[in-house]
């Protein structure tokens, strides 16, 4: 049941707009009155009619202002009431105007003034009951508002998480950068370029579809990055060698994209690509006491740039703990100068 | 022109910098590319050797940036930057009016470069004032809003390891040591208690004592005892103690 002060309030129906609605069923009345019973004049009517509704309306609003906090049953308790009382007054000042409280003795008078509550309360009723029904029209019809904005909203939410991901991805100076190595190799080795663009291709859109999933195989990942090293050791040359050393077996596992690439890319970023004479990477995956382990190791420049930052660090670490609970471990270690080595540690029963 | 011209090119990647010597060699026949640098280094001895009037520089580029060469080159050499994406770069670099391209390098693009670059070998060189400038710029608009630290570097056996500040339960400094206790075990860094609470997000991290600052997200209660107070944690059994002066944080909890 909705309760009175829900009802009179935004954004049901505003007081301006249940005074509109008073007025105007108070002057129908009085009209509908008028016309079949020619006793007293129209204006009479209005002021009696009028009189009931406003005064009505005026105690209805303090009172369900006062009980707003108090439940249903008491609220329409005190709405009733204030019916009841405006009525009553009502027709006591409308004897009291037209004398009729003079000529007649008191008891008839107070009986007069009880035959009058029906009255009121009926025609109270019918006015309650047009608001009641309006507000709960209104409610329903912004809880469907709210739901589809709500839907709306966590749509959006996904299409801008996958963004994100994507973003995360293909980050723009590996591509520019690469799309510069594809444009100057045309001309003069058009054999490699057309090798380096179908890698641009292959990552792409393994990137792209990974990216659109929300389960996906280890292997998956796997070319992805394989498809990264691919162009990065067609860019880098001599200075970069990889190995990928993950068994047949351990890349069947369910593994959630994009936690393994940021590794790498740290690692070529910040490991090998600052070093002059290069390096080696090697990315290996194996079950070891139940768990899956996977390390990222490279042979660069180690913690020599590292300034605390590492916000794609943090995003691993983060989505570890959230995919794969506290089990999960992640380790970043460097030995000396001697490059960086970041493992992955998911016990298997939680993939 | 009876002085033959100079230029340099240094870009890690070979077929760049190839690429780049082609498009010269066919808009600019006359100009001389006396080397083809692979890294910082190169480019600085390569510069001593043959005193280019020119050089592309590649901004990123293992060991010595293109930015640092620049530095050491100012007032000698004209430098043209060359970049695949540094949005910030471009924005300083055409608001000071040095020269620079974008990968991959376009012909019309490149021309245009070589016009400005004929008029300005006969002109005195690029001063070292407009480079400072640049550089400032740069710093600053590459510098991020302030962020927070979010590794740790703590040696472990002979490795350095990182370690997420989410995982330190508390800093305590015991006589020139910083100790940074964590889940299973404490680590001792070198960092003083004043240089790690200006890195830290102080929402995070409070200095609850003159030797202490602890994450809060592991604090489990605080107790009342001889008129201080007393931080039980969360996972692991050490005790806190609060000093009397910061006892104020703890009002609202």
């Amino acid at each position: 049941m909705l309760k009175p002060s829900d009802i009179f309030a935004k954004p049901n129906i505003s007081p301006r707009r249940a005074l509109t609605y008073n007025i105007i069923f108070c002057f129908s009345l009085a009209l509908i009155t008028d016309l079949t019973d020619d006793e007293d004049p129209f204006f009479l009517n209005l002021a009696f009619t009028l009189g009931i509704g406003l005064l009505a309306q005026l105690l209805v609003t303090i009172s369900v202002k006062l009980l707003y906090k108090y439940n249903a049953w008491i609220q329409w308790a005190a709405v009733i009431n204030s019916i009841l009382l405006a009525t009553f007054i009502t027709a006591r000042f409308s004897f009291w105007v037209s004398g009729a409280d003079q000529n007649m003795p008191d008891d008839l008078l107070y009986y007069a003034l009880i035959a009058s509550l029906p009255f009121g309360l009926f025609f109270g009723l019918i006015i309650l009951w047009v608001f009641y029904s309006r507000a709960k029209v209104t409610k329903a019809e912004s809880e469907r508002l709210k739901l589809e904005l709500s839907k709306q909203m966590s749509e959006k939410q996904l299409s801008q998480a996958q963004l994100s991901l994507l973003q995360a991805q293909i980050e723009p100076h590996f591509l520019f950068n690469t799309l510069a190595t594809v444009h100057s190799l045309i001309g003069e080795n058009a054999n490699q370029a057309s090798s380096m663009l179908e890698r641009v291709n292959d990552y792409l859109r393994a990137a792209l579809d990974h990216s659109r999933s929300q389960t996906c195989l280890l292997s998956h990942e796997i070319d992805i990055l394989r498809a990264y090293l691919d162009i990065m050791k067609m860019r880098m040359g001599n200075r970069l060698h990889f190995d990928i050393l993950v068994d047949k077996g351990v890349s069947k596992l369910p593994f959630a994209p994009m936690l393994l690439q940021p590794l790498v890319e740290n690692a070529i970023k910040h490991g090998l690509e600052p070093k002059v004479g290069g390096g080696t990477l090697q990315i290996s995956g194996m079950i070891k006491d139940n768990k899956l382990c996977l390390d990222v190791i490279d042979s660069g420049v180690g913690f020599a740039n590292f300034k605390g930052e590492g916000v794609g660090l943090s995003n691993v670490r983060e989505r570890l703990q959230n995919l794969y609970g506290e089990q999960a471990e992640f380790q970043i270690s460097a030995l000396g100068h001697r490059g960086v080595i970041s493992s992955i540690k998911i016990p298997v029963e939680r993939l | 022109m009876s002085k033959v011209i100079q230029a340099l090119i240094a870009d890690d990647e070979a077929a760049l910098s190839e690429h780049l010597q082609r498009l010269l060699r066919k808009l600019w026949p006359e100009l001389k590319i006396c080397a083809l640098a692979e890294n910082g280094q190169q480019a600085l001895d390569n510069i001593a050797q043959y005193q280019p009037d020119i050089a592309f520089l590649d901004i990123r580029m293992p060991g010595i940036s293109g930015m640092d060469v620049a530095k050491h080159i100012a007032g000698t050499t004209h430098v043209v930057f060359v970049t695949a994406y540094d949005q910030y770069a471009v924005d300083a670099f055409s608001q000071h009016a040095i020269d620079y391209l974008l990968k991959p390098v376009s012909e019309t693009r490149l021309a245009e470069t070589i016009v400005r670059l004929k008029e300005k070998v006969t002109t005195p060189q690029t001063n070292t004032d407009v480079l400072e400038k640049l550089f400032q710029q740069l710093e600053q608009q590459t510098s991020k809003p302030k962020a927070y630290m979010q590794w740790l570097r703590v040696m472990e056996h002979d490795a350095v390891q990182l370690i997420h500040v989410d995982d330190v339960a508390y800093f305590k400094f015991e006589d020139k040591y910083t100790s940074v206790r964590d889940k299973n075990k404490t680590h001792l860094i070198r960092t003083s208690l004043k240089e790690l609470e200006a890195s830290l997000n102080p929402e995070q991290f409070w200095r609850i004592h003159r030797n202490t600052i602890v994450n809060v997200n592991w604090i489990q209660s605080a107790e009342e005892s001889d008129g201080g107070l007393q931080l039980k944690l969360k996972h692991i059994a050490d005790e806190l103690n609060v000093s009397r002066a910061n006892k104020h944080l703890f009002k609202q909890m």
